[in-house]
């Protein structure tokens, strides 16, 4: 992610109160040229839209089912693809025979790879266009695909075993030349700081367990696809994504032809979660195959996933076995950190997890951490919401939980201790009394009856990131109707609402005054959804075009007011000189003065400044109910207290938290993808045996939000759609652990786990 | 797609004949299985019969001495929410309540859930060839078993998917099938066959035979109670139920019925554990001895151990909630 902490010179100075609003601090902040000042503590009272609850608009179109999703795309003459997967773990394909396929009545064309090393099941072999879903699928299940299968492995820790079957021969792993590789594991990536030994020898306890978790799929509800439609050289894609712009460099690019032909289009999605960040997925090409298919049939194609190729090749949540050591000193102070990761992200490198070792707890001196990767013959994975910081924040956070119950000392307070962000010591206490942490169990189990409850928390992090490349159009018309224009696409976070809540914060209008355009390349470009960039990428650029323009809009009510436009202010729909607000006009008189018909200005976005914090604070509780008899988790409760700058849409804000919630609290208890070790492929390709969480197993969940003047850019907006999620696993053992005693260090925690941790803490009593 | 024939049937010998007339036809209820087996390519039938239409087969009835008669077509949210059914047999509203999800229950049929496939993975992919559909493997025993059977495997070891099956085996039910042979009834306890009988199927429901009725004794002078583990709360089957229902006399208990679902290949009596409890009074020390004596003869497989524990823990809790 491209990140800039100061401005290209030449750049103004501004002076502002930065941080949280209990906490002032005065700030000096570089802008570019041309950059508006940017709103700071002493705009947030004031200030008439952001951070106030508005309903998403297109709401309203999502539950009467009138939002138009990739999947309900039908245009004349359409054909279906479908893909054909590879049905072995490992091996060359030696044949493809497709004449059976292509001979069956309304096949209209078929293609397949020319690639012949099979490395997953579920790889790309070859595809189908035909004129029904159904006969498209008769024609794949008629492709006949001759393999020579190879030893293969199909999990982590078989993985790392001497003598494994490898994945990749010398050479060809993926993550450059230089790193070691040693059967399956490449690596290690070092970090860290100080001399551990020395830190341990200092400390009074110290304890080391090791922990993991199975790969975890994204499961969007909408699987990937795309409808391509070829009009002489001019490509129309109509695609699930999160990155219309990254999708049209992607084809353009495979299928060598110039960008301006390409238009990608992305009106509504149903889920992403950084799997859908590629031109089609990390494990497929399936975007491509369909717009080639569509060029050799003369026909639009619709090819989407099935929730099978879904769970296979559309990329995971690398798995992850982590041994963390940590020492401190009586009072709790830590001394030394010692983290070491092993993930794997099948045939994909970038398994890393350390991101919250890292991170948290700063004031550290001595940290040693070493990342491996390790390769298996399953699905690359793919970047799944705050990538590895879940995985590494479950096992940091359980273990600083372990140290916690070592020393004596309360968790929250061991973390008070080691606080290193002023923004997460400011969001402990709200938390502690939106879950009432006095009521946990002082001696973890120590409640009669078999259904025990239990209170724990864990921290996570995250960072701001943002993307320069960005530009947002603004029209006002002479009706007074306003709209604005963004390339990126809302991949559920409420984009669009939020974007017309910062113009409307400019503009003085009402955000239900102006009508978004998103997800279309024909729009100025915005940035990819992932690292949650999105909303404080854009934004920024939306405030500058509507400040433009305003300024235009005030030129012409200035002179039927009888003043200076630089006298003039827009609240609440009005126009009116800011010393005599009596003097006004109605914004859609003022329009109406306008000599077009429309007022049309673009903007860049400016680079990014200097923030207050580079890192996103986060901390989150959990109370859970276990039956100890059965094994039976469930969560009762989560609160999660997060900072983003200041929250543009404080409804749709605290849904992403609460989204995060769920999703984590459903990896911690149930999600797991199962490969069979005889045969090598995925057992539970399906969302009935791969476990989401259900409407019953939901709890209350509260979001908090910590408004805090983070600068970087002039809406002080920072990024908030990952965070929330990493500290969830953690939030939930260590919940168990306090209801019960029993230490859960492997993923998913359902009922036969439970009751093996409940066996050891009963063994060690 | 394979093409098949919809045949809609309104009476119980039209659907009969439907079945005959064509070879390889089925029958569909509410369509649930049905649907998920034609989805995946596990079955292709030239005819499906749907029975849905069918009247008189969705009638719930108690008579006078308080026997229940449940048609086969009764979804099972309706029988979930009958209040006869909930204040009488409250191990079988239970079993339907819990089941699934809302949408899945105002769906699914009674009878089409005793009649439901296994769940095991390995069945329900095409891709693995298994003995359940024709191959020579039991994939599960060699591979990945959480979800599979302690009791009553071998050469095929899926769990008996059919909550319902579990509280109406201790009730004693019996089915009423509908045959080209006429009619007969069969006790449910005897009704569900074990994979050495036939690994290919799990009930001796007979070529052409159309289950009309559940009928359940009257539950005069019994206690019974239901409860299950489940990972995921909806949605879901659960990893183990068991239901048990008894009758007293003076004090102790005079006979007992305990059934096990999701641990075995059918509905499991758990003989040992109701010999246990006959004769003595319902009590914490009964029921933990049933709970010991329900596990007899487990023999788990790699990874599902867990269910042993989880047998007697669920054997204990519902006889204690008897006493
Ligand atoms: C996500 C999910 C969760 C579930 N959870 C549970 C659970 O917790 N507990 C549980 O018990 N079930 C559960 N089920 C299974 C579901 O309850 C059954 O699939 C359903 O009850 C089947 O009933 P149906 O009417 O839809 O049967 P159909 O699918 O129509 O038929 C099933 C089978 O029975 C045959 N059949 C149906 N009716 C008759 C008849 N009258 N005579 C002869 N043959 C007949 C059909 O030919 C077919 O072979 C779940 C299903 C799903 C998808």
């Amino acid at each position: 992610m491209p990140q800039e902490d100061k401005a290209q010179e030449p750049s103004v100075t501004f002076k502002v109160k930065a941080g949280l609003p209990s906490d002032p601090q005065e700030m000096e902040v570089h802008a570019a040229e041309g950059d508006l000042k940017p709103w700071d503590l002493e705009s947030l009272p004031g200030f008439q839209h952001m951070g106030k609850p508005y309903p998403r608009f297109d709401g309203p179109l999502k539950v009467t089912g009138r939002a138009r999703y990739t999947y309900d795309i039908k245009l004349p003459g359409m054909l279906y693809g479908r893909m054909v997967g590879a049905t072995i773990p490992a091996g060359t394909i030696v044949s493809i025979d497709t004449t059976k396929a292509e001979a069956l009545p309304g096949v209209k064309a078929v293609w397949s790879t020319e690639s012949k090393k099979v490395r997953f099941a579920g790889q790309d072999v070859a595809a189908v266009a035909a004129v029904s879903p159904e006969v498209a699928m008769d024609a794949a299940r008629l492709v006949e695909v001759t393999y020579e299968e190879k030893p293969f492995i199909h999990e982590l820790r078989a993985a790392m075993e001497d003598g494994a079957p490898l994945v990749f021969t010398e050479g060809e792993a993926p993550g450059g030349e230089d790193q070691r590789v040693r059967g399956n594991v490449a690596g290690p990536r070092r970090g860290g700081r100080g001399n551990v030994a020395a830190g341990f020898a200092q400390a009074a306890a110290t304890i080391e367990s090791t922990y993991y978790l199975p790969v975890h799929t994204h499961s969007c509800l909408e699987t990937h696809g795309v409808v391509a439609h070829w009009e002489g050289e001019q490509l129309t894609v109509y695609s699930s994504t999160q990155g219309v712009y990254a999708t049209r460099e992607g084809l353009a690019e495979a299928l060598e032809t110039d960008r301006k032909n390409v238009r990608v289009i992305c009106e509504h999605m149903g889920g992403g979660f950084g799997s859908k960040l590629s031109p089609s997925a990390t494990g497929s090409a399936f975007a491509m195959v369909a717009c080639k298919l569509a060029k050799k049939a003369g026909a639009p194609v619709k090819l989407m996933l099935d929730r099978h190729q879904e769970q296979l090749c559309t990329g995971n949540a690398p798995s992850a076995q982590i041994t963390v050591k940590i020492g401190a000193k009586k009072d709790g102070t830590l001394t030394a950190v010692e983290y070491t990761s092993y993930g794997s992200a099948g045939v994909a490198g970038g398994a890393g997890t350390a991101g919250p070792a890292n991170t948290l707890y700063a004031n550290n001196p001595n940290l040693k951490v070493e990342e491996y990767a390790v390769f298996t013959n399953t699905g690359p994975s793919a970047p799944l919401r705050a990538p590895g910081h879940s995985q590494g924040a479950f096992a940091l956070e359980s273990a600083m939980d372990e140290l916690a119950e070592k020393l004596g000392i309360d968790p929250l307070e061991l973390r008070k201790k080691n606080e290193s962000s002023p923004i997460r010591a400011a969001e402990y206490d709200p938390g502690v009394k939106a879950i009432g942490w006095e009521r946990r169990n002082k001696k973890a189990g120590d409640t009669p009856g078999p259904k025990k409850r239990g209170i724990g928390m864990a921290n996570g992090n995250w960072y701001v990131f943002a993307n320069p490349n960005v530009t947002v159009e603004v029209k006002i018309h002479r009706d007074g109707s306003v709209e604005l224009f963004s390339g990126s696409q809302d991949i559920g976070t409420g984009f669009r609402t939020a974007m017309a809540v910062v113009a409307a914060e400019e503009l003085g209008i009402a955000p239900t005054d102006i009508t978004s355009h998103v997800g279309d390349t024909q729009y100025p470009q915005g940035p990819s959804s992932g690292g949650s960039v999105t909303t404080n990428s854009v934004a920024p650029a939306v405030r500058l075009a509507a400040n433009e323009a305003k300024k235009k809009l005030f030129e012409v009510a200035a002179k039927a007011l009888d003043a200076d436009p630089g006298e003039l202010k827009s609240e609440g729909g009005k126009v009116f000189v800011a010393a005599d607000p009596a003097r006004a006009l109605s914004f859609k008189e003022a329009a109406s003065k306008m000599p077009g018909e429309v007022i049309d200005c673009s903007a860049d976005r400016k680079t990014q400044y200097e923030t207050f914090r580079r890192d996103l604070a986060g901390t989150q509780f959990a109370e859970v109910e276990v039956d100890t008899e059965t094994g039976e988790v469930r969560v009762l409760k989560m609160v999660s207290v997060n900072d983003c700058g200041f929250p543009v849409n404080s409804l749709t804000a605290k849904n992403q938290v609460i989204g995060a919630m769920i999703q984590g609290v459903s990896w911690a208890l149930l999600e797991d993808r199962i490969v069979d070790p005889n045969v090598g492929t995925m057992v539970n390709p399906n969302l009935e045996a791969y476990k989401i969480l259900s409407p019953k197993d939901m709890f209350e969940a509260e979001s908090i939000l910590v408004p805090q003047a983070n600068l970087g850019n002039n809406t002080s907006v920072a990024g908030l759609g990952e965070p929330p999620i990493v500290p969830t696993l953690g939030a939930v053992a260590n919940a168990i652990y306090n209801a019960t005693g029993a230490r859960l260090r492997e993923l998913p925690m359902t009922p036969d786990r439970v009751l093996a941790a409940l066996a050891e803490a009963e063994g060690r009593a | 797609m394979h093409n098949f024939e919809l045949a809609k049937a309104y009476t119980t010998t039209q659907a009969r004949d439907l079945l005959a007339e064509k070879p390889n036809s089925i029958l569909k209820a509410g369509g649930i299985d049905v649907i998920d087996h034609l989805k995946q390519h596990l079955i292709a039938p030239n005819r499906l019969v749907d029975i849905k239409s069918v009247s008189g087969l969705d009638d719930i009835d108690v008579d006078r001495d308080g026997n229940l008669r449940i048609g086969a077509l009764v979804t099972l949210a309706r029988v979930a929410a009958d209040e006869d059914i909930k204040k009488d047999f409250p191990a079988l509203a239970q079993a339907c309540g819990e089941a699934a999800s809302p949408q899945i229950r105002n769906v699914a049929t009674i009878g089409g859930n005793l009649l439901q496939r296994p769940r095991c993975w390995y069945y329900r992919l095409e891709s693995y060839k298994c003995i359940k559909k024709g191959g020579d493997t039991c994939f599960a025993i060699a591979g990945m078993n959480r979800y599979n059977v302690i009791f009553g495997g071998g050469p095929a070891y899926p769990p008996h998917p059919s909550s319902a099956a579990v509280p109406l085996v201790a009730y004693g039910a019996s089915l009423v099938l509908e045959g080209p042979e006429g009619t007969r009834t069969v006790p449910a306890g005897e009704f569900f066959v074990l994979p050495d009988v036939d690994p290919e199927r799990e009930n001796t429901l007979g070529e052409g035979e159309i289950l009309t009725e559940i009928r359940v004794p009257a539950a005069a002078g019994k206690k019974s109670a239901y409860a299950e583990v489940r990972e995921r709360a909806g949605f879901d089957w659960p990893v183990v139920s068991a239901a048990v229902a008894v009758e007293e006399d003076g004090g102790s208990v005079k006979s007992a019925r305990i059934v096990l679902g999701q641990v075995a290949t059918i509905p499991w009596r758990a003989t040992k554990a109701e010999e246990a409890l006959v004769g003595q009074p319902l009590g914490a020390a009964s029921a933990e001895a049933a709970g010991q004596a329900a596990v007899d003869g487990a023999e788990p497989m790699t990874d599902n151990g867990y269910k042993v524990d989880l047998v007697t823990a669920l054997v204990r809790r519902v006889v204690a909630s008897l006493a």
